[in-house]
């Protein structure tokens, strides 16, 4: 945004989110595999002035998502593997909304991507450390910071349907990058050739069918008819490689216990204090008290606020 | 501890800032963190819940470690900087501990002390893939071998400095002038040099997709950002959908 044009006014951001009340993803455990669906709110943008079409994202829809890999961590130990797909028909995700990019403040701009990022590493930690490996069922077309998505998953699976593709249209259309690490893990992770890498970087529609394979820019095509199965199969698969334990009891996440004011927050364990005139904040961390034991004492008191379930 | 740590990382970034440094203490036991410590070493390989704890920890020092804002270890009697917990100052820009105790303190209790651990060799590696030790005293492997030697045994503020794990550890005549001055030095810098700064001086040696993801990638994406040809009114991210192409300064920069 140039600095004559007014940003819109951006909100306060809280990274609160529960399952019960996501807006944009319906998370749905099916014993040892989780389906994660992305079905944004069109109406769920986090700042007026844009609408949330063709399932494009904002933070308000990241905030969930990072919500959703945490809980998938520590509330479904049952939990051995994730589908991330889409529940339209046709669209998975068209990446991050324009609409809301243009509007926004460079700080703004910034912070989201740097979130997005986070969220999307933290997707590969619980695939690379966590026993969970996470599935792109790209069942639609994967734009932007939708093929991005699908990237920090381990396996991608495309559906061949004759009009679905991935692509990376940033710069042949905003002039911009794939910053969500589209570009990065394009060539380092999926190990595209950068001469390819190139030309799908550069060509808005972006690439399906068995080129998509040929490029490595996913792993699978899949027939239509042969969709749900196939997927059902290689989430099997992944859940057989699983090192999750069997019959562990999962904690709750329940909301934080907070106290703003205008001079700082405090949590149970962690405090802020605000020094505005010196435009510092003083963080002080509270060390666990009492030696512990048990591994189920210690892990309730560094994960503080929740409690393993009854 | 971990979450509230998160949430209030992710607040402070979105919602506060022009606090620009975040000067970072921690309150408790030394032996009580070390108790901890020993129950994460020695039941992540089994417990799934413990090992997913530690994994927290560490994504919530990976985020700390992206932050842009200056972060500045307060090491103080009563603190524990112990193990794990000692991660947060070596996350840290800097660390100042203080010898002795200041002259309006109680004066009970132990002066403070810092203690290293497993958990400082390895169990939390940064982005780059490296523990925030072997990134601190990079290139020089003997250092952090005589480092590990160190673990489990409480060290003063004048052996912290000696073994290079703090800036500085000004006595109590010298301390509150001392950690002011750098406080209100830091805030008269400029912000976008700072974060710059900080962020090469945070991540040494080897490149990953991780860094090569918050580094090359970000950077170069918050440069164009900033171009007229991306987010000026002619550019291409404000044209999209208008009809209109985006008109571009051609001149490579």
């Amino acid at each position: 945004m140039t600095s004559n044009a007014e940003p819109a006014v951006e909100p306060q951001v809280s990274f609160d989110a529960d399952p019960s009340s996501y807006r944009h993803w319906k998370l749905d455990v099916q014993g040892e595999v989780a389906y994660l669906r992305l079905d944004v709110a069109e109406d769920g943008g986090l700042v007026p002035g844009y609408e949330l079409k063709m399932n494009s994202y904002d933070l308000g829809v990241d905030i969930e998502l990072h919500d959703a890999v945490q809980r998938l961590r520590f509330s479904h130990p049952g939990v051995r593997a994730v589908v991330l797909t889409s529940a339209r028909d046709r669209n998975f995700c068209a990446g991050a909304n324009i609409r809301m990019l243009a509007q926004s403040s460079h700080p703004w701009k910034v912070n989201f991507c740097k979130f997005t990022n986070e969220t999307r590493n933290e997707i590969e930690d619980a695939t690379a450390h966590s026993g969970q490996t996470w599935i792109a069922a790209v069942n639609g077309t994967a734009a932007g910071g939708g093929y991005e998505m699908a990237l920090a998953c381990e396996q991608i699976l495309l559906i061949d349907d004759n009009s679905s593709a991935v692509a990376l249209p940033e710069v042949p259309l905003l002039g911009v990058l794939p910053g969500t690490g589209g570009l990065t893990r394009v060539t380092d992770k999926r190990k595209v050739r950068k001469d390819r890498a190139d030309v799908f970087a550069t060509r808005s529609e972006g690439i399906r069918g068995k080129q998509a394979v040929e490029w490595r820019l996913v792993d699978e095509v899949i027939p239509k008819r042969k969709w749900d199965e196939t997927v059902a199969e290689r989430a099997a698969e992944a859940v057989a490689r699983s090192g999750r334990p069997a019959d562990a009891r999962g904690v709750d996440l329940p909301p934080l216990q907070r106290d703003e004011s205008p001079d700082g927050i405090r949590y149970q364990h962690v405090e802020a204090r605000y020094d505005r005139a010196a435009g510092l904040v003083e963080i002080t961390v509270l060390g666990p008290e009492g030696t512990s034991p048990t591994p189920s004492n210690a892990s309730t008191s560094w994960a503080r606020g929740s409690g393993r379930s009854p | 501890m971990t979450r509230e740590l998160d949430d209030l990382i992710l607040r402070l970034r979105a919602n506060e800032r022009e606090l620009g440094t975040w000067v970072i203490r921690t309150k408790g036991e030394v032996e009580d963190a070390l108790a901890f410590e020993r129950v994460i070493a020695r039941y992540s390989g089994e417990d799934w819940l413990v090992n997913e704890i530690r994994h927290y920890f560490k994504r919530v020092l990976k985020r700390l470690d992206v932050t842009s804002r200056s972060l500045i270890a307060l090491i103080e009697p009563g603190s524990c900087f112990a193990g794990a917990l000692l991660e947060l100052a070596l996350a840290c820009d800097r660390q100042y501990m203080l010898d002795g105790f200041l002259e309006e303190d109680s004066q009970e209790g132990e002066p403070a002390q810092i203690v290293l651990s497993e958990s400082n060799f390895g169990t939390f590696p940064m982005g780059n893939g490296l523990s925030r030790l072997a990134s601190r005293f990079y290139g020089d492997d003997d250092h952090v071998a005589k480092l590990r030697q160190e673990t489990g045994r409480r060290i003063d503020a004048a052996e912290a400095l000696e073994l290079g794990l703090v800036t500085d550890a000004p006595d109590d005549i010298d301390w509150e002038d001392e950690i002011r001055i750098l406080l209100e030095e830091r805030a008269a810098l400029s912000p976008d040099a700072l974060t710059g700064m900080e962020a090469n001086h945070r991540f040494v040696g080897p490149e990953t997709m991780e860094t090569r993801i918050f580094a090359r990638l970000s950077a170069w994406q918050n440069w164009i950002f900033v171009r007229p040809n991306a987010a000026g009114p002619d550019g291409a991210l404000r044209r999209y959908g208008t009809g209109r192409r985006a008109d571009f300064d051609r001149r490579r920069v």
